[in-house]
């Protein structure tokens, strides 16, 4: 009755001991824990520590006594256990709190490390994308800098040509201009002067420059047959076969080469 | 200037001159009548003023005497005489050049200075022949790489001229050349 927080006086036991259905569930629906301290401690001085407070004790008196009996010695030792077990079971509780907590917050470090992973990838992803895009530029660099190094000599040795083009450009621009009247004196020459010595030919070759000259005819300054008509390596070829090696000979030579008529040679020395 | 072919040397008024020339025209041979005074005979006529014809199967003829023959186009003829100041009449000049091979003094000095120059420094004589020689030579490297040069100028794009080394070497190659021509000139 204790336990159950009634008056422990026969009066007031008779009461609720007779109301079995509500005293059934009120046995039943009977939680430990809800029990106070100082309740229990009563209840263990005044009756379940006795020595006839048993259960075989009991029966002796009545069957509904020694299974309340048995009921309230198992509520005590579950009690007792009980009073042990609630703190660890807080504590346990406490710690799986803990456990939670540290699990979110390692979950969260996890994504953190996660997310920091996923950035050094693509940081890696970069650099290397990086790094082909400067060995292609290094590639196009160096490409480049062989292009100038050959631009460079280029422009310098066909500036060296150019020089020289200039002058034959301007040589032969000349000679073009002057081809008219070089020309017509070598045809001159070549049908009219065969049948003089060399003092006249030069006379009467000066004469016809002048002449062409005066008539605006272009025409060499100094022109020669030898210079317009013939080739040095052919001349050379005469001189080595026996022509003298003077102007009017070499003339001679080019004459009867050049001459569409046949050549009759004026040779008294023979 | 023909010594190396057999040149044959005929003279006007001998009994087989014309038989001569005829064969001579026939194979190519030079001629070289000699010793002519003031007339040519007019037997060569047809040959001095060029009467050979083209027949219908492509070959060169021409009528010489009595008779058609065959006109070698290497054939060629040189006539001398050693009067010394002969007088030629026009129908003569006109059909052949007249080449004055009198030996002046100007002309003679030049001569005998070539001679002299011959008989004392046979060096400077070789000298000049290679000079000669090495300078024709010169000028048809020259032109070859010049040609080279606007070939591969003109052929060639901007990015394979400027990725190729070939127009470089052929460049510079030229400009020892010319380098090397213009040390000899000087």
């Amino acid at each position: 009755m204790v336990l159950l927080g009634e008056k422990t006086d026969w009066k007031s036991v008779k009461g609720v001991l007779n109301n079995v259905g509500d005293f059934m569930g009120r046995l039943l629906d009977y939680k430990v824990e809800k029990t106070a301290e100082r309740v229990w401690k009563k209840a263990r001085d005044g009756w379940i520590n006795k020595e006839t407070f048993k259960p075989e004790e009991a029966r002796k008196v009545s069957v509904s006594a020694a299974a309340l009996c048995t009921w309230a010695i198992a509520c005590s030792r579950y009690q007792f256990v009980e009073k042990r077990v609630a703190p660890k079971r807080a504590k346990h509780k406490e710690v799986l709190m803990i456990l939670a907590t540290a699990e979110a917050e390692l979950k969260v470090k996890l994504d953190a490390l996660q997310e920091v992973k996923d950035k050094v990838a693509e940081l890696e992803a970069n650099c290397s994308r990086m790094r082909a895009d400067k060995e292609e530029l290094e590639i196009e660099m160096d490409r480049a800098s062989n292009r100038m190094r050959r631009a460079e000599t280029l422009v310098v040795l066909l500036a060296d040509e150019g020089v020289r083009w200039k002058e034959t450009v301007e040589t032969i621009s000349g000679d073009i201009e002057r081809l008219v009247g070089n020309v017509f004196l070598s045809c001159a020459c070549i049908s009219y002067f065969g049948a003089f010595t060399g003092e006249y030919r030069e006379k009467l070759v000066s004469s016809w420059v002048t002449g062409c000259l005066e008539r605006e005819i272009p025409t060499s300054d100094g022109f020669s047959l030898a210079t317009v008509m013939s080739d040095p390596v052919v001349v050379r070829r005469w001189n080595i076969e026996g022509l003298p090696n003077d102007q009017v000979s070499c003339e001679n030579g080019i004459l009867a080469y050049k001459a569409e008529r046949y050549a009759l040679c004026i040779d008294p020395q023979q | 200037m023909n010594r190396e072919e057999s040149m044959k040397l005929l003279k006007f008024g001998t009994t087989t001159f014309l038989r001569d020339v005829i064969s001579a025209v026939r194979i190519g041979n030079p001629v070289l009548v000699e010793d002519l005074e003031e007339d040519v005979d007019p037997a060569i006529d047809p040959i001095l003023l060029k009467q050979q014809f083209k027949t219908d199967g492509g070959l060169w003829q021409i009528r010489l005497g009595d008779a058609t023959i065959d006109f070698d186009d290497k054939f060629n003829l040189f006539m001398t005489t050693k009067l010394p100041n002969p007088h030629y009449i026009p129908e003569i000049c006109i059909k052949v050049t007249l080449i004055n091979f009198t030996v002046t003094f100007d002309g003679l000095q030049q001569q005998l200075l070539g001679d002299v120059v011959v008989a004392e420094r046979p060096d400077v004589e070789k000298q000049r022949d290679e000079i000669v020689l090495t300078m024709a030579a010169d000028a048809k490297t020259l032109q070859e790489l010049e040609n080279n040069i606007l070939k591969l100028l003109s052929e060639a794009t901007l990015e394979e001229i400027l990725d190729k080394d070939d127009l470089i070497i052929i460049l510079e190659d030229s400009k020892k050349t010319s380098g090397e021509i213009n040390a000899r000139m000087d």
